[in-house]
């Protein structure tokens, strides 16, 4: 049983890694003027994939790492972004990736895995729904920021535009979800079938 | 990719700076940090920049890297600056455009903002530039030690950092690997339409991921191999010294609290 905390730090830090390169990753869009990065899909794997005290401090270890000055976010000063009017949503993001992986832990203690996909459409409604949440940590943190901002402005730069690409992202974090599943299961069941004890081998 | 760019930020030299312990060098940035929110003035400001450019001199790092680590930012120093220029209205008025006026206030309370914003990122740069990451993550580890009394896992935690910054390079060169052998196979992802781009993201990412924690399970199978345990005691073959020039490099820091303080 010892063995298991091991692997589960060893994931926590793959995970924290996996945010860093993708928030390196920028993708355009001929829709929106505002360049997509994939750092919001890596807290949402990082949700999936890791129980929520995990999934918490995976991407809560890459938010220490910015405030020490380490290049974390897509290559800028991450300390300045935290600082910034914009250091809201990052502060965010560690509470949603637990968030994300409470709402998997409760749909599949609810239902079978096999039919995991049939509730595709709860899970995408959560996923945008933990996303959007980040505005009520990130439009005040925007608006205390900056100062003597109305809340209708702060909306109007904040929030409004990056609505769309937060559906779009989690339609692809699915998808990749989907797509990876199988084969992480694969693995640890591999992993765990090697760790019977000698006795059972012997049966 | 943007690989230089990643945690590849330490230039290697052996000015003072470099040769600090890396505790006092991070306590230094936690100082400075709070004397940085203590400025609100031009005066101030002045200080603060003075200090700071006496410790890039230091550095003996090329003023040029400096400007390259601001450069990605000068779109959020310049928003800001904006914005602060033209909706506070305090003091007399420069200027009417229109809509939008400018106050002599709200041009100090930009410009305010955006040098505490570059001293932000530039003192960050020292500290990047001047110490390698590994090392940046053992005072980490090394300041959250007395938090152990408090039941945080510190040993865990410190092993996390540590694994979570040598992952980095090698999913991003497994990353690289995997979009040239895709490119090869005629992968594009150029005048797509977005399905077609979404569903490309995706031969991207699944298997740099999927490769990503195959590796953390060999990892954590080859620690068990070599007797690992959380929670046993053990020891530390990298170990920091402090040195007199550590306490007086930290001492320094007083004197630009001091004056910001005082003429706030």
């Amino acid at each position: 049983m010892k063995a298991i905390p091991i692997r589960t730090l060893v994931y926590t830090a793959l995970c924290s890694a996996i945010f860093i390169v993708f928030s390196a990753i920028q993708l355009k869009f001929a829709f929106s003027p505002v360049p997509i990065t994939l750092q919001t899909m890596a807290v949402i794997i990082a949700g999936m994939l890791l129980k929520p005290r995990a999934a918490f401090l995976s991407i809560a270890i890459v938010v220490v790492l910015g405030l020490l000055g380490l290049p974390v976010f897509g290559g800028k000063s991450g300390i300045a972004h935290i600082m910034g009017p914009t250091g809201g949503f990052i502060l965010y993001f560690p509470f949603g990736a637990m968030l994300i992986s409470l709402c998997i832990q409760a749909l599949e203690a609810k239902l079978p895995q096999r039919s995991l996909k049939k509730h595709a459409m709860y899970l995408l409604v959560f996923l945008a729904l933990s996303s959007w949440l980040a505005y009520v940590v990130g439009v005040p943190w925007f608006m205390a920021s900056l100062g003597n901002v109305s809340l209708a402005k702060a909306l109007a730069l904040a929030c409004y535009p990056y609505v769309t690409g937060d559906v779009l992202k989690s339609v692809l974090a699915l998808l990749i979800f989907f797509a990876l599943h199988k084969p992480i299961m694969q693995l640890r069941g591999q992993q765990a079938s090697r760790r019977k004890p000698a006795s059972e081998l012997h049966m | 990719m943007k690989h230089k760019l990643m945690l590849g930020r330490y230039i290697e030299g052996y000015s003072l700076l470099h040769r600090l312990d890396p505790r006092s060098k991070l306590a230094g940035m936690f100082l400075f940090i709070a004397a940085v929110f203590l400025i609100d003035s031009y005066i101030t400001l002045s200080i603060g920049f003075a200090f700071t450019i006496m410790i890039m001199i230091l550095s003996k790092i090329p003023l040029t890297y400096y400007a390259r680590a601001v450069k990605p930012l000068l779109l959020l120093i310049a928003f800001i600056t904006l914005f602060h220029i033209f909706f506070h209205s305090e003091g007399a008025r420069l200027l009417k455009a229109g809509v939008l006026t400018v106050y002599s206030g709200g041009l100090e309370k930009g410009i305010v903002a955006a040098g505490r914003m570059t001293l932000f990122i530039s003192f960050a740069a020292v500290l990047s530039f001047t110490t390698q990451p590994d090392r940046i993550a053992g005072a980490l580890s090394s300041f959250l030690r007395p938090l152990q009394k408090l039941g945080l896992p510190v040993d865990r935690l410190a092993l996390m950092l540590s694994l979570s910054l040598r992952f980095v390079p090698t999913i991003f060169e497994e990353a690289e690997r995997i979009w040239k052998a895709q490119v090869s196979r005629g992968f594009s992802l150029a005048g797509q339409p977005f399905k077609e781009k979404a569903r490309r993201i995706i031969a991207l990412l699944v298997p740099v991921t999927v490769s990503a924690f195959r590796r953390a399970e060999s990892l954590a199978d080859a620690m068990e191999a070599r007797s690992y345990r959380l929670g046993a005691p053990r020891t530390q073959y990298r170990q920091m010294s402090w040195q007199q020039i550590d306490t007086l490099f930290l001492l320094s820091f007083a004197l630009p609290l001091y004056f910001i303080s005082l003429l706030n």
